[in-house]
């Protein structure tokens, strides 16, 4: 949704680049690029820093060592991430048809 | 301004409609989990509210007078990996009270049984189960005192004269009816401090990362409405008018999204029932929403809304002529880190100081660590947006890498609040699953078949390490060694003696003789050639502490058969092959031989209320993790 929102803001840019003769392909390169990298970037990040307040919690509060969580927690972050990455590639189709050359008209 | 507000919103096209529609449409999202997560806190709350009366013997209220007084003692059963709470009780007048969901008090060889209980003893083999209890059925407990329907309760009526001898028997003047009344019950259904831990934990994970859903929805296509509403201030509106104008379609889009949210929830609410958030379903009317919660999300969502679309159009009121012409933002610095790091050193720094003692201090320390380290995440993710994309601008090497790089640096922060309830949502669920799991994990690992088929009825509380003298038995009739011999399933049965002055470290369980120690290998065994042993505390497997009592050699003993047998008992220990028939057979027989002397359990079993709390912990964690998955698909970009 909110990429989809994210894309209908710079139909104009990116309908210039295609007129321009910039591959569509390329153009889902940027998109995905640019959804991904702050994605995964952040995810990587708050999953370390939960992993890590909750094995500093557990050690001060409890005196528990601290193991990594089972197989269901994983599959259910990669299986997230993952969907949200189909989500961004679905998002593909949408970019293709709103940025006709008709968009980049200069009244 | 409001009718221009309102032309704008729904007259300015597909696309703005559109736009109102799919904030809605978030809001709604947004509004139904919170209403599910507050309703289902709600409910733990009711829920334990009725089982509150299971712990009236936690800080007792003394009798008024004579006649007022009730003896009860609460015990845990287990049946088939289910646990019982079983309660003996005594009425010592006629002003005795009464628990809630009975209509009297069952007089001796009398009880009253929860409806699920009722309906296994009818179904399962009577040697099983039916026989543990001495009496007849009087009554079922209806719903006020069942804190699930699944509950698994008997009060067993006895006389007084036969309840006051026993050490673990108290007499109380009431029956607790609500959390308040108890705080501090550490037994049975979670309540007290762990409760609020998990509440607490539940009302963070659940609401924070909902709130920011929220308040993301209400900032959909940002950059285009700051396009629309800088132009509107350089053809002159005042700073004012653009305010109304925005929140007029913030307030619309919210309000749909309340509606919409609450229909969600009413639609949803009847599965949500099945949902074991404890580890036991809830009763219909647990969900319930209270007052304050329907205020909440009725004003409390708009209000978010209008004041994050207020916060949007800060740029455009500053200057309008820096949006339009698209002038650079400044990029975010460093010291956007600086609470992230802050959270953990504060964690960091109680790790190494050592836990607060008061419970108080100890929520403090949950809650402050935890909001700095949300808050530190919400700050920090841009500039880590930032440093990400300015080495892929660097390194690039095509020109995909290169404009999408150019373009997260020209707004890191658009691009990271796309993924922000996100990333709350990744880290609470990492933060609470990591923590719950490691505690499972830790407890319930290193059963042994033998250990798990091995009973022990200790004559003392499941805890207690100093034993009454008063609830030790002077000696175990050989007719029931005998019969518990002869049930089928049972491989060797052995006496646990008090031997007098032990020196043990205080913690000795008592003196067995080795050839029977031989038969009960779960708990331990002999030295070579010796007569008798005195084993230590095998059962001591409460959170943190896990005791190998079945690869323990202990220390010999050298006493005869007759100078061990005139010791008194504190425990009898009995193998079995490990079926669950052989194993409910022999506590059913320990329980008709010594009704109201402890409570069988299996030699590595958990404390009853470890287990519940493992349970309801990971009953949690199932929860977390299904409901992260609704809000990493809800938050997903």
């Amino acid at each position: 949704m909110n990429i989809a929102a994210g894309l209908t803001e710079r139909r104009r840019p990116f309908s210039l680049l295609r007129l321009t003769g910039v591959p569509r392909r390329l153009l889902h390169r940027v998109v995905a690029l640019e959804s991904a990298l702050p994605l995964l970037l952040v995810a990587t990040v708050s999953i370390v820093v939960g992993l890590l307040a909750a094995a500093l919690y557990l050690h001060s509060q409890v005196g528990l060592a601290f193991s990594l969580p089972g197989f269901s927690y994983w599959t259910t972050v990669i299986g997230g991430l993952a969907a949200s990455l189909a989500i961004i590639a679905a998002t593909f189709p949408i970019l293709d048809r709103i940025t006709g050359p008709e968009v980049a008209r200069n009244e | 301004m409001i009718p221009l507000g309102l032309r704008l919103t729904f007259g300015s096209g597909r696309e703005a409609l559109l736009r109102v529609l799919v904030t809605a449409a978030a809001v709604a999202l947004g509004v139904g989990l919170l209403l599910a997560a507050m309703a289902g806190i709600n409910g733990l709350h009711a829920q334990s509210d009725r089982g509150a009366w299971l712990n009236s013997a936690v800080q007792p209220t003394p009798p008024a007078s004579p006649a007022s007084g009730l003896w009860w003692e609460p015990s845990t059963d287990s049946f088939g990996g289910q646990l019982i709470d079983q309660i003996d009780v005594a009425a010592a007048g006629p002003d005795a009270p009464v628990p809630p969901g009975m209509s009297r008090l069952p007089g001796p060889d009398q009880y009253f049984a929860s409806p699920k209980l009722v309906s296994l003893l009818r179904s399962q083999p009577a040697d099983e189960l039916r026989d543990r209890y001495p009496g007849r059925l009087v009554g079922t407990i209806g719903s006020a005192g069942l804190p699930s329907p699944n509950s698994l309760i008997i009060v067993i009526g006895h006389s007084v004269g036969q309840l006051s001898k026993q050490p673990a028997a108290i007499e109380i003047g009431a029956i607790h009816r609500g959390l308040a009344n108890c705080y501090g019950c550490q037994s049975e259904i979670g309540s007290g401090p762990v409760l609020e831990f998990i509440l607490v934990g539940a009302a963070v994970a659940l609401v924070l990362p909902i709130l920011i859903l929220i308040a993301t929805a209400s900032r959909l296509s940002a950059v285009r409405r700051e396009e629309r509403f800088a132009s509107m201030r350089l053809i002159g509106a005042t700073p004012g008018q653009i305010s109304t104008i925005s929140a007029v379609e913030a307030v619309i889009a919210a309000l749909a999204g309340v509606v919409l949210g609450f229909g969600l929830f009413f639609a949803v609410r009847p599965l949500l029932y099945h949902v074991p958030i404890t580890g036991a379903p809830l009763t219909q009317g647990d969900l319930a929403l209270h007052a304050v919660d329907i205020l909440v999300a009725v004003v409390g969502v708009p209000i978010a809304a209008v004041v994050s679309a207020r916060l949007a159009l800060r740029r455009v009121q500053i200057s309008p002529l820096g949006v339009t012409r698209r002038v650079r933002r400044r990029p975010p610095g460093i010291a956007r880190i600086v609470p992230l790091l802050a959270g953990i050193a504060f964690l960091a720094y109680f790790d190494a100081a050592g836990k607060p003692g008061a419970i108080g201090s100890q929520l403090l320390e949950l809650l402050v660590g935890f909001a700095l380290l949300i808050v530190g995440l919400v700050l920090a993710g841009p500039w880590f947006t930032t440093a990400g994309s300015r080495i892929m601008a660097k390194r690039a090497s095509g020109a995909a890498t290169l404009i999408a790089g150019r373009h997260l640096l020209d707004n890191p922060k658009a691009a990271f609040r796309f993924v922000s309830g996100l990333v709350i949502a990744l880290f609470v669920a990492s933060a609470a699953i990591g923590a719950l799991s490691s505690v499972t994990q830790v407890t319930g690992e290193g059963s042994t078949n033998a250990s798990l088929g091995t009973l022990v009825d200790p004559f003392c509380t499941y805890s207690t390490t100093a034993c009454p003298t008063a609830s030790v038995v002077a000696s175990v009739p050989s007719s029931v060694l005998n019969e518990l011999r002869a049930t089928p399933g049972v491989r060797g049965v052995a006496v646990v003696h008090e031997a007098p002055n032990q020196t043990q470290e205080g913690r000795s369980f008592g003196v067995v003789a080795c050839n029977e120690l031989a038969k009960t290998p779960a708990i331990g065994r002999c030295a070579p050639r010796a007569s008798a042993a005195s084993v230590g505390y095998f059962l001591s497997k409460i959170l943190g502490h896990t005791a190998n009592a079945s690869t323990t050699t202990w220390p010999s003993w050298s006493l005869s058969a007759t100078q061990l047998a005139s010791f008194p008992v504190s425990a009898v220990v009995v193998a079995t092959n490990g079926s669950s028939g052989a194993v409910e057979r022999v506590r059913t027989e320990l329980e008709r031989a010594f009704p109201l002397q402890g409570t069988p359990v299996t030699v590595e079993a958990l404390g009853p209320s470890t287990a519940r709390l493992l349970t309801m912990i990971q009953a949690m964690t199932d929860v977390i993790i299904v409901a992260s998955l609704i809000m990493l698909r809800a938050v997903s970009p």
